[in-house]
């Protein structure tokens, strides 16, 4: 009676001896699989989705998309940017007219902190554009918890500084590291050339002007370099900068 | 059967399927969509203005992925599945063929047609990203072959659901639910440090059970200087194998 009892446990063991082994191989598979895996983005908690960004975040972290979806957000604040830029708003003051700009700008920082080009040009937005240092200084001190080396946040960040305490030279030096990169927003490349010609030194200028007509695709600014060159070209013919009084307030 | 007679048997039934999904009409249908969306990815990158090389890059290479994925789903359920409901099976099970054999031989078929999905829509995806002027970034054919190895986890998984399961939908749904909960699980750890209780034992569960996918998605980290480490190819080939043999198991139990 025993000795059956045996056997038959151990045809039982038999039988189910592939599965078992195997469930145990794929258990031994994940425990090799997450103990050498490190995510680079932030946590899902930080994520913090809006009832606008909850079905986008729910597609971008099930199809494992972040970078896609930070893509697609930047493409959103773009054209929210650009919409309210042409003059849909009549509100008083930045704050009202870009409301959403800044938890926008943020929802790009959560997707992917490593998208340093859309990254640090939502920063400068906000600090140069929108002169609401704050909000660009938490962003970036935000993005420099996950990136720490990343030059162009700290760069950006030292800028917004000096911006704040109303040193020129000092955020022309500041941004200088960053501005050669061939992914550095042209916005930046344009307040950088503003400051050179604040500063006197016009040759310079005329580089990073060169530059984004060669490099940009932004219309906008590659417009705003070919009026700088003609400035320029103006002013070593010995008549005064066009834009002095818009250069004294940066 | 030696070692040698079952790797070619094993491999004639691989490059059979293979043939025949070539063959089939679906293939050159997927093939005519997969450059629709590609090219369409291309308007949609535009938007982005001076980040066009990113966008592109990054919505090509989720496109290759998804469409190896669905590809390699719809002909798992086809290279036995339906072979076993069409009776058609029995052509190679009446010669002296184990069942494991035959799984096998279908699996890497599979596979092989996966890849050859992967390596068509990346060259596609090259040539709508160099038409647009824009460079192809260096990390592109890493992630590529990361979305391959994603694909093949899923397909090995795909042949055990269909053992388990009573269609073909069924089969089909559970591998998709396995696909994103695969991306999921390496999300858990930070849920895991507020749950307590049953929803602590849950979210432990399931980050144990299911595969953590996000460590083949080279598309998000490979730039970001995270590239595939030897654990995670180890734990890849040990997810294949440990899904291989449950299928071959089950096949074997199966009664016709």
């Amino acid at each position: 009676m025993e000795e059956n009892e045996k056997q038959n446990n151990f045809s039982l063991i038999k039988n189910y001896f592939i599965p078992i082994i195997s469930m145990i191989m794929l258990f031994a598979g994940n425990y090799i699989a997450n103990s050498s895996y490190v995510s680079s983005f932030p946590p899902i908690t930080e994520l913090n989705p809006t009832s606008l960004s909850a079905p986008l975040d729910m597609a971008a972290i099930a199809l494992g998309s972040r970078r896609v979806f930070a893509d697609i957000w930047l493409i959103r604040i773009l054209i929210y940017y650009g919409k309210e830029n042409i003059g849909e708003g009549h509100a008083s003051s930045a704050d009202e007219v870009y409301s959403e700009f800044y938890e926008r700008a943020f929802h790009i920082a959560r997707l992917d902190p490593s998208f340093r080009s859309a990254n640090t040009l939502t920063a400068a937005i906000l600090a140069f554009n929108m002169s609401q240092y704050e909000d660009a200084e938490n962003l970036l001190k935000y993005l420099l918890k996950y990136q720490p080396k990343q030059r162009f946040y700290t760069q950006t960040l030292l800028s917004i500084a000096q911006k704040k305490k109303g040193n020129p030279e000092a955020v022309l030096e500041s941004i200088l590291p960053i501005i050669r990169e061939p992914d550095c927003p042209a916005l930046i490349k344009n307040v950088t050339a503003l400051l050179y010609r604040r500063a006197g030194q016009w040759q310079e200028a005329e580089k990073i002007y060169i530059d984004i007509i060669n490099s940009s695709k932004e219309k906008d600014y590659v417009e705003k370099a070919i009026e700088g060159l003609k400035d320029i070209a103006a002013i070593k013919s010995g008549y005064p900068d066009p834009i002095l009084s818009e250069l004294q307030n940066l | 059967m030696g070692i040698i007679s079952s790797i070619k048997i094993v491999n004639e039934i691989a490059l059979n399927t293979f043939k025949e999904s070539l063959k089939s009409r679906f293939f050159a249908l997927f093939a005519i969509f997969a450059f629709i969306m590609l090219y369409a990815s291309a308007l949609g990158s535009m938007l982005s203005i001076s980040h066009e090389e990113r966008v592109l890059a990054d919505i090509s290479l989720l496109l290759i992925e998804i469409m190896c994925l669905v590809y390699a789903l719809f002909h798992v359920s086809s290279a036995l599945t339906r072979e076993i409901q069409e009776k058609t099976i029995y052509l190679i099970l009446s010669r002296p063929v184990p069942r494991h054999i035959c799984l096998a031989g279908k699996e890497l078929g599979v596979m092989l047609t996966t890849a050859f999905i992967a390596l068509i829509t990346s060259i596609m995806a090259i040539c709508v990203i160099k038409t647009r002027g824009l460079d192809v970034p260096s990390f592109f054919f890493a992630a590529a072959a990361g979305a391959f190895l994603k694909t093949a986890i899923i397909t090995a998984f795909a042949f055990l659901f269909s053992f388990v399961s009573t269609s073909d939908t069924t089969a089909f749904v559970m591998s998709g639910l396995l696909y994103v909960l695969g991306h999921i699980t390496s999300e858990l750890g930070p849920l895991m440090e507020k749950a307590s209780g049953a929803k602590y034992l849950i979210l432990k569960a399931c980050s144990i059970i299911f595969p953590n996918l996000n460590l083949y998605s080279l598309r998000e980290t490979a730039e970001a200087g995270f590239p595939l480490s030897i654990g995670a190819l180890a734990a890849a080939l040990i997810w294949i194998a440990a899904a291989y043999a449950i299928s071959a198991w089950l096949f074997s139990k199966k009664e016709f």
